[in-house]
């Protein structure tokens, strides 16, 4: 669709969407959504977004909050290339390039690509699955306000010149207290702790939602492919994210109160580090991943026109990935010299788990193939995504072999490797979903003549970044190097990814003229502009605060396109209250009905005293007990509170 | 966009107890969190165990039994009164519920105590090396965990003492008793590992 025929499609259906619009904000229009609206809505100002419990304004600000972090990542991306653009460049000194690629790297991995994954999901999943609420609102609110704060605390040292230098995995004995004295690396490891309480408890209650309030009829064999993805994201998250807690909390008593779990001397052991770090650290990447593969099942199957070939082999394929990520942690280190027996079992399990990723492809080929393809800007990303994320697998099978990886071991090659995985797996994806989703969440779209700019410069800038260092690791460039001597060669490729890196920066600013100006435009999009089948575009966009009027009952996998008409709903909640229809996890029949709890200060209350105890850690071992003292009173009160008026919907959502 | 009722739920009831409750999930869920923290401190405890040619090391004693053994019983004990509580909350008196969640906190209050001493029949320092260390950490992170119990435990006694129960809060009080059988069985583990790995291993 050009942009000419879009705006003519817009203005066309201007004067429709105004009046609903109207119909949803103004009260008195329907009796029944003024009273939807007076017990679902949030309180007004800024304090309404510091109480809220509505998913849409939690996933909205979570949304917002990691890409303002993707930015901050991408400066610091930018910088390390202007750095590396020249041999014996002294742009930046060796300690502020450390300090660079460390928070780089930190910033990429928890502050933006999981959290926003998950903002995607908080948003979207009750919306696609037809309820009004997520299951734990103010766990979410306490979720996200934890998540800020662990943002924070990470970029207050990075700017007053202590930010953490020993990589995003701190790996010891570098990062012990012999070798890095002062607070940078006790900085990393308390931000650690916040954001993987956030992750945690984020992922717990996206399960409870998707177990338990899935529309009636939506058995989880009509689950949308996108919710199965954020489900299995969500139990990769509870099995693996206690691991990265566990070792940032053993190195944290390391160097606060002096134990010894990785001191060489008292028989502590550096590669027990490695191996927690990393029985986290490979399931990140498929849980940065597995969204990314709904997003792409939902843009396809939308922009195709009929339903996603093979549902079947792709949900098994999204479940086969969240088990075989837990058995490839060694490859990262191969060359620590372990055992030859389980070198050999992680290179086979690193193999293996290049199948389900490939049977998910086959299936897209074949749906693009089948389908009539219109060929969007969101489309266009998912078929980037292909390219990019097939050669970053390639790379990865190359990887799991022993003698390959311990050649190129620490090179240019790898940093290549996995920026073309996460990169092409999870960012051009998601790139795809907010084209995608944007008029969703804001009742407004994205310009297409832009965003194909923004497209395809992020594609070739990405190539010409990072395809070069494939080379550059095979002729011998180590990682995180603030500079290197003219003699080694290395400048001309190194100059071309900085020029690319150029380019990818040019993209990402046309992406934000792009969302500005859709920004600055009145709400004109239509409530379903793609013609799309999910449930989410069965409601308003942007959707108002109780989300659906009726709430929808399933039918069939493709709830909109295979549907009955009139559409079948459901009826008997006690619409004076925060009320939610339970259903069973396996067929969704209806069980019960639950009450909901309102807006509140204490979950944003406590996300503070957690954060400041951290905080304060970091200085003194004596704050554990006044801050543990401190955080059960808070919750203390927050159950006190927790009062019956609450319960029943008075004060605001 | 036109609709018709399929289905009414006006005759279903509000709040269900067990796994029907969302609550339920997301204890699950945190204990899911929690247990795989235990297995990998107790995997860490194996791990460093290859590091030693003697276990405990020459400078450390074995474990007593001493208040470790007492502790185990009392925290397993408790499971009794809080199956009785957990299979009567949704219908049981409020006095007999506050009477039982009030003797359940304090049996648990023993616990803790019970826990500070046990760090004395350890017989290692956390600081000492890295068997102190992870020793330590399955004590103190269990302890931890027993701490929240008995908060939980008692909050919801005065409360009970306090306020009208109403179902929300009946399945709170299933949650805590779900939580202790939780700390309980993985007390079980963690005592082997501790205990019996100092002697055996």
């Amino acid at each position: 669709m050009t942009e000419r025929e879009e705006t003519q499609l817009e203005l066309a259906d201007a004067e429709l969407d105004c009046v609903k619009a109207q119909a949803l904000r103004a009260p008195g229009l329907g009796e029944h959504d003024a009273q939807l609206h007076e017990v679902w809505k949030p309180r007004k100002g800024w304090v309404g977004w510091l109480m809220t419990g509505d998913h849409k304004r939690l996933g909205i600000l979570q949304i917002v909050t990691a890409f303002i972090f993707f930015l901050l990542g991408g400066l610091e991306a930018m910088l390390m290339r202007l750095q590396l653009m020249r041999a014996e460049n002294n742009l930046l000194s060796a300690d502020l390039y450390n300090q660079i690629f460390t928070t780089h790297g930190t910033t990429m991995m928890f502050l933006f690509a999981v959290p926003i994954m998950q903002g995607f999901g908080i948003y979207l999943v009750p919306l696609m699955i037809g309820t009004r609420s997520i299951a734990f609102p103010r766990l979410a609110a306490f979720a996200y306000w934890t998540y800020l704060a662990g943002g924070i605390m990470l970029y207050t040292a990075f700017f007053l010149g202590i930010g953490p230098d020993n990589g995003w995995f701190s790996y010891v004995p570098l990062a012990n207290s012999d070798f890095s004295p002062g607070k940078r690396a006790d900085y990393w490891a308390q931000m650690i702790t916040l954001t993987e309480i956030s992750s945690m408890a984020t992922a717990i209650q996206l399960i409870a939602t998707i177990f338990k309030m899935r529309a009636p009829g939506m058995s989880l064999n009509r689950m949308p492919l996108f919710v199965w993805s954020i489900l299995i994201q969500s139990f990769v998250v509870v099995f693996a994210m206690p691991a990265v807690a566990t070792a940032s909390g053993m190195l944290a008593s390391d160097r606060l109160i002096q134990t010894k779990f990785f001191q060489i001397a008292q028989n502590g052991d550096a590669i027990l580090y490695q191996h927690l770090f990393w029985y986290f650290g490979h399931p990140e990447v498929y849980l940065i991943f597995i969204p990314a593969l709904g997003i792409v099942s939902t843009i396809i199957q939308t922009f195709t026109g009929r339903s996603i070939f093979g549902y079947l082999p792709l949900v098994l394929s999204i479940v086969s990935t969240g088990f075989i990520g837990f058995g490839v942690w060694v490859h990262h280190m191969f060359a620590t010299g372990l055992p030859q027996l389980s070198q050999s079992f992680f290179t086979a399990a690193s193999l293996v788990i290049s199948i389900p990723t490939t049977v998910q492809i086959y299936c897209w080929i074949v749906s693009l193939w089948r389908g009539k393809p219109r060929f969007t800007t969101a489309l266009l990303w998912v078929l980037g995504f292909v390219q990019v994320l097939v050669m970053g697998g390639l790379t990865g099978v190359m990887l799991a072999s022993v003698p390959f990886n311990t050649q190129v071991h620490d090179t240019y090659f790898v940093v290549a490797h996995f920026h073309y995985v996460l990169i092409g797996g999870a960012v051009f994806p998601l790139f795809g979903g907010i084209y995608y989703w944007f008029p969703k969440i804001t009742g407004r779209t994205l310009g297409e003549t832009l965003g194909k700019w923004n497209f395809w410069l992020f594609l070739i800038g990405f190539n010409v970044t990072f395809f070069p260092m494939h080379i550059l690791g095979f002729i011998g460039m180590p990682r995180r190097v603030y500079t290197y001597l003219p003699q080694m060669g290395w400048d001309n490729l190194s100059l071309t990814a900085t020029i690319g890196a150029g380019i990818l920066f040019t993209s990402v600013w046309l992406f934000l003229i792009n969302a500005a100006k859709a920004l600055r435009r009145p709400v004109l999009a239509l409530d379903n502009p793609w013609h799309a089948d999910g449930l989410e575009w069965a409601t308003s966009s942007p959707p108002p605060v109780y989300n659906y009027k009726r709430l929808p009952v399933v039918e069939s996998r493709d709830p909109l396109w295979k549907r009955t008409d009139p559409m079948p709903v459901l009826t008997g909640l006690d619409e004076t209250k925060h009320e939610v229809v339970i259903t069973s996890v396996l067929d969704a029949i209806p069980s019960h009905r639950e009450h909901l709890p309102g807006a509140s200060p204490w979950p944003f209350v406590l996300a503070i005293v957690v954060s400041g105890g951290l905080w304060v850690l970091v200085y003194t071992s004596y704050a554990w007990w006044p801050s543990l003292l401190l955080i059960g009173a808070i919750i203390v009160a927050w159950y006190y509170r927790n009062s019956k008026t609450e319960r029943s919907g008075a004060g605001g959502f | 966009m036109n609709v018709r009722t399929a289905i009414d739920v006006s005759g279903l009831e509000v709040e269900k107890f067990g796994s029907a409750d969302t609550l339920w999930w997301g204890n699950l869920g945190l204990i899911v969190v929690e247990s795989t923290s235990f297995a990998l401190l107790i995997a860490s405890y194996f791990f460093f165990r290859m590091r030693y040619t003697q276990w405990p090391p020459d400078d450390a004693g074995v474990p007593w039994f001493t208040f470790g053994l007492p502790n185990l019983i009392l925290i397993v004990a408790i499971c009794l009164p809080m199956s009785r509580v957990n299979k009567n909350a949704p219908n049981a008196s409020q006095p007999w519920l506050t009477k039982m969640l009030a003797v359940s906190a304090v049996l648990m209050a023993g616990t803790v105590a019970l826990r500070v001493f046990e760090f004395q029949t350890l017989h290692t320092g956390y600081s000492e090396h890295s068997y102190g260390s992870i020793t330590w950490a399955l004590l103190f992170m269990h302890g931890i965990e027993l701490g929240f119990g008995v908060g939980d435990t008692a909050v919801l006694a005065v409360y009970s003492a306090t306020r009208e129960l109403d179902r929300k809060h009946r399945a709170d009080i299933q949650t805590v008793c779900t939580f202790w059988n939780f700390l309980a069985i993985s007390w079980v583990v963690i005592f082997a590992v501790v205990y019996l790995g100092g002697r055996m291993l």
